[in-house]
């Protein structure tokens, strides 16, 4: 077996990479832009969150390619990163500060 | 033409100290981290020899209650990160290519600096002892304790920063077998014909990785504490000094399954020589494992249920606590299952493998009686603990690596152990140890305390007291035996021959001691016994006259910019200890040594696997 | 990082090493930065007190702080100075083609000499007490305000540095499409771009930590400025590493190193870099956003 990098046909080119930047601002902008409304804090806690996680998805499943690639890399990277969240949510909880 | 990628010429000669220092062959470093973990058995052992002399009866003088701390942190220390740790490293350096059929690991060098960095580690921390002031706040070292103000002298600091490099070290080893398992195994080598060894390596990479960030940022919260003033675990600024806990014992938990999984991959990997038949339940066994190291992350609170979480938090960790016994008796029936029915051959590897069936599974349960809180409540920070650890972790880790050691030591040396001194050991240590640390159950329940320097004559402590020590001293025994047994058998032992054992896996398909190269040719596997295979392919290009010294192979040659890079990164951490001293001393340290690790950095990026026109090095 | 061939070219799963042992290395540095905002996290809304420990040593932390940076600096600019150098004599290159790299070293340069300069000179590089809490009475005793998320971050600024980071990104999966493409002088624009833009992205962390000391949040002033200065510090870090590695690509591409062949090396280098990014991702919407929402 080839040890090179495999890439198959529909790995995204120059125009969606900066799609991709596009969408990555307007949702910065949304962002921030909710953070100057009013509205109660459960309500924007939720949408930053939800932004965030969106942002994140873009730019692990598109500049870092987890898309297209091998299924073992996003196994590996997501085994991480839900233990994170997992210990996160723990300790807020344990500390009482999970509904701040 | 020699080659110039530093000030000093590459090395490419097989032998003397140099080649030693510059070795990136994963035989040699195995055997490096093997003896190096001896040695600092010997030092722990010696801690504990005098903390049981001074606890044989009530009111002893014979060291003071400063030096007791510092005696019980640092027996702790060296025995978790120092000993266990790094002699299930030995076991996983050496033999891991073997049992995959690999060359060498994915990344040779980096597996140097592992190794540099663990040794440079355990100097830095033993260093303390040079100045009187090792640590001596408990191996888990809780918050306040640890604080500047209850903590004045520099033993927190020293732990801290040895710990740091330790940490690196390990994760270091941890992302190369990940890779090394994961990519380098033999051609019809799939995952579920590894050798179970082989699979509890892969896992505690796994634990290790995800689990070590955690301690390291602790030990960070620590350091700023302690050197720039921060109040991370000082309750008076609004903190909480069970983050410490929390957060130590997040990465904590998952070490002590770190320290047994390897023990157990030795102990599954002996049985079926030693019984003539295949492991009971490979499959189970190997789930258990992964299962074992998944729940070893929701677990970590069952250290903590005496500080009042709450009803809550208390339930959920002991029902985890409770759960994760399952996958581990699971194991433990395997076992057994194997042992039954087989043409067993009593050999010095099988009893340890015995013991450490028979001794963890005591330890075990005494692990599920703490998960029960109210009886925790009870038992902690008494001796029954202290019992509980040393059954699962003494009798556990150490003799299933012991039984690794009887098994290997003919493949990595080429020399019998003597069955007889063997066996002796094996009964010593297994007398002497249930002689110190059973009586512990007891004395626990009695409500002696760890971690005391002494207790009054009125406790009714001191008849088990005495014992307990005379067991520490046939355990001494034990390992009198055994290093006669190691030094009689390196001078004049059997040869060993290239399968002694009639094992059935890679490693020993290959010469005793292998070739620098491992395989003449990688062999294709078709089994999970493939030594035990009729038509015995692997192999054959050996023994048929094939092997022509390996010349045909390209090895890499050795680097010494993994030593470079370990010393330079330990000294920085030293420059810490000085500018707490003397601020500018101590930054010029640092930022000297902080360059000189990042231009090795830079040099090992840019060095190539081999030199041009290098002979080929006959290690 | 560039033209070492790892021992065995086949590899049991098809997948590269060195590619694999970087997506290891960011699981891991997920449970790092995991730990970092659980600490931040656990600890919001307790800097409810001031705590002012270690008078005497007070002034020792803005002195060395002084002296580390400055010193670091000099070092720092006469590394600069001999690459310079070094480059321009043995590598017999013309002025023209030294300007994207020394433009690179003078920005860096000039970005540390000022902080620097600040942490040195600027005179209420103190942290406050108020006598109203209980502490100390200082000379410039000002008002009793808590420093705390809501009144201290800048949103609009740092807005402008996600902004510069997340579009680092995109320049650097773009470096990595050009050298695909054999497009090397678009590979090494591009790659340069991300290294300025990562620069710039320090250039406002550090901007902003001088502002937050002018204003009298210090590590040690409470729990906020201890979780906050210690978790984007690492992250900070983390940048800088990742800009000496990018800068190294850059300059061994000028030297014929990189070349279309080595694009996994970019590859994996680019993978490190994106994690920095989606890292700010994180902090920017839980720490700065959510955090300084009005909560705690």
């Amino acid at each position: 077996m080839a040890s090179s990098n495999i890439r198959e046909k529909t790995h995204p080119g120059p125009r969606q990479y900066i799609t991709i930047a596009v969408i990555l601002v307007i949702m910065t902008a949304i962002e921030v832009g909710v953070f100057f409304l009013t509205i109660t804090p459960a309500a924007m806690t939720g949408i930053i969150l939800f932004l965030a996680l969106g942002k994140f998805a873009l730019v692990v499943g598109y500049y870092m390619q987890l898309r297209y690639d091998d299924r073992k890399f996003l196994y590996i990277f997501t085994a991480g990163f839900v233990l994170a969240l997992f210990v996160m949510v723990a300790l807020m909880a344990l500390f009482n500060n999970l509904t701040r | 033409m020699a080659a110039y990628t530093g000030l000093l010429k590459r090395p490419v000669s097989p032998t003397g100290v140099w080649s030693w220092l510059t070795t990136i062959d994963h035989k040699r470093i195995g055997l490096l981290y093997g003896v190096t973990a001896l040695t600092m058995f010997f030092i722990a052992g010696i801690e504990a020899v005098i903390m049981r002399l001074q606890l044989s009866s009530s009111d002893q003088t014979l060291v003071s209650p400063e030096i007791y701390n510092q005696l019980f942190t640092m027996h702790g220390t060296t025995m978790v990160f120092m000993v266990i740790m790094p002699m299930g490293a030995a076991f996983f350096n050496y033999l891991i290519p073997l049992m995959i059929g690999a060359r060498d690991v994915a990344f040779p060098r980096l597996n140097a600096f592992s190794f540099w960095m663990f040794l440079f580690g355990t100097l830095l921390m033993h260093a303390s002892f040079l100045t009187m002031s090792a640590p001596a706040m408990g191996w888990f070292a809780y918050a306040p304790l640890t604080s500047l103000e209850y903590s004045p002298t520099n033993g927190v600091d020293y732990w801290v920063l040895g710990l740091q490099v330790l940490g690196i070290a390990s994760m270091a080893a941890a992302f190369n077998f990940v890779v090394t398992i994961i990519n380098l195994r033999a051609p019809g080598l799939t995952l579920m014909r590894m050798p179970v060894f082989a699979w509890m390596t892969l896992i505690i990479s796994f634990l290790l990785i995800f689990a070590f960030p955690v301690i390291t940022i602790a030990l960070t919260l620590l350091q700023f504490d302690r050197w720039v003033g921060t109040n991370f675990y000082n309750a008076a600024a609004g903190a909480d000094p069970l983050l410490w806990q929390h957060l130590f014992w997040v990465f904590g938990h998952p070490e002590v399954y770190i320290l047994i999984l390897p023990a157990m991959g030795i102990v599954s990997d002996i049985l079926p020589t030693f019984t003539r038949k295949p492991l009971f339940g490979y499959p189970a066994v190997v789930f258990a494992g992964v299962a074992i190291a998944f729940m070893g992350f929701g677990v970590w609170s069952h250290h903590m249920f005496t500080t009042g979480m709450g009803a809550w938090a208390n339930g959920v960790f002991s029902f985890a606590t409770m759960l994760i016994a399952i996958p581990t008796g699971i194991k433990v029936f395997n076992w057994l299952g194997t042992l039954w029915g087989g043409a067993i051959q009593f050999k010095t590897p099988l009893l340890f493998s015995i013991g450490f069936i028979s001794m963890f599974t005591l330890g075990g349960l005494s692990g599920v009686m703490h998960a029960i809180v109210p009886v925790d409540t009870q038992q902690q920070d008494t001796y029954f603990i202290v019992a509980h650890f040393h059954y699962v972790l003494f009798g556990g880790s150490l003799f299933g690596l012991m039984a690794g050691i009887y098994y290997w030591f003919p493949k990595m040396t080429g020399r019998m152990l003597s069955e007889g001194i063997g066996k002796l050991n094996f009964w010593l240590m297994l007398i002497g140890f249930n002689m110190t640390f059973f009586p512990m159950h007891i004395v626990g329940v009695l409500g002696m305390p760890r971690r005391i320097y002494t207790y009054g004559a009125d406790q009714g402590w001191d008849s088990i007291n005495m014992f307990m020590t005379i067991g520490a001293f046939v355990i001494v025994a034990s390992f009198l035996a055994f290093m006669v047994n190691v030094i009689r058998s390196l001078q004049s032992g059997d040869p060993a021959g290239d399968n002694p054992w009639k094992a059935a896996t890679l490693e020993w398909s290959i010469s005793s001691p292998p070739p620098h190269y491992n395989f003449v040719e990688i062999p294709t596997i078709t089994s999970r016994y493939p030594l035990w295979e009729k038509d015995h392919s692997v192999g054959a290009a050996q023994a048929h006259g094939h092997d022509d010294g390996g010349h045909a192979v390209h090895m890499p040659d050795p680097s010494y910019w993994p030593i470079v890079l370990s010393a330079g990164i330990t000294m920085l951490a030293g420059g810490l200890l000085i500018w707490k001293w003397h601020q500018i001393l101590g930054f010029t340290v640092i930022s000297t040594f902080g360059l000189l690790a990042l231009y090795a950095t830079y040099r090992w990026a840019f060095e190539p696997v081999n030199e041009p026109n290098s002979e080929e090095p006959h290690q | 990082m560039a033209h070492v061939e790892p021992i065995e070219e086949q590899t049991s799963t098809g997948l590269n090493n060195r590619k694999l042992l970087m997506w290891a290395f960011l699981g891991s540095d997920c449970m790092f930065f995991g730990a970092l905002i659980s600490t931040f996290m656990v600890y919001r809304g307790r800097s409810g007190t001031s705590i002012l420990q270690f008078h005497e040593a007070h002034d020792a932390i803005k002195d060395a702080i002084g002296i580390s940076v400055g010193t670091l600096s000099i070092i720092l600019i006469l590394l600069a100075v001999v690459a310079f150098a070094v480059n321009l004599i043995v590598m017999n290159r013309g002025v023209v083609k030294q300007i994207i790299p020394a433009v690179l070293t003078l920005f860096v340069i000039v970005v540390i000499f000022q902080s620097a300069w600040i942490a040195g000179h600027h005179p209420e590089f103190t942290a406050h007490e108020c006598t109203e809490m209980g502490g100390i009475v200082l000379p410039d005793n000002e008002s009793c305000e808590l420093i705390l998320a809501e009144n201290v971050l800048d949103i609009p600024l740092t807005s402008i540095s996600t902004f510069v980071l997340l579009m680092s990104s995109l320049s650097m999966v773009m470096a990595l499409a050009a050298l695909e493409r054999n497009n090397l002088p678009g590979f090494r624009t591009w790659l340069t771009a991300t290294c300025l833009l990562g620069v710039a992205f320090l250039g406002f962390q550090v901007f902003e930590f001088n502002a937050f000391l002018q204003e009298g949040l210090t590590p040690r002033e409470n729990l906020f400025g201890s979780t906050f200065y210690v978790l984007t510090g690492f992250h900070g870090a983390h940048v800088t590493l990742g800009v000496l590695w990018l800068s190294s690509l850059v300059v061994a591409s000028f030297k014929g190193k990189v070349t279309q062949k080595s694009a996994l090396d970019v590859e994996i280098a680019g993978l490190y870099w994106h994690f920095v990014d989606i890292v700010w991702i994180v902090i920017f919407s839980v720490i700065y956003l959510i955090g300084a929402y009005g909560i705690g």
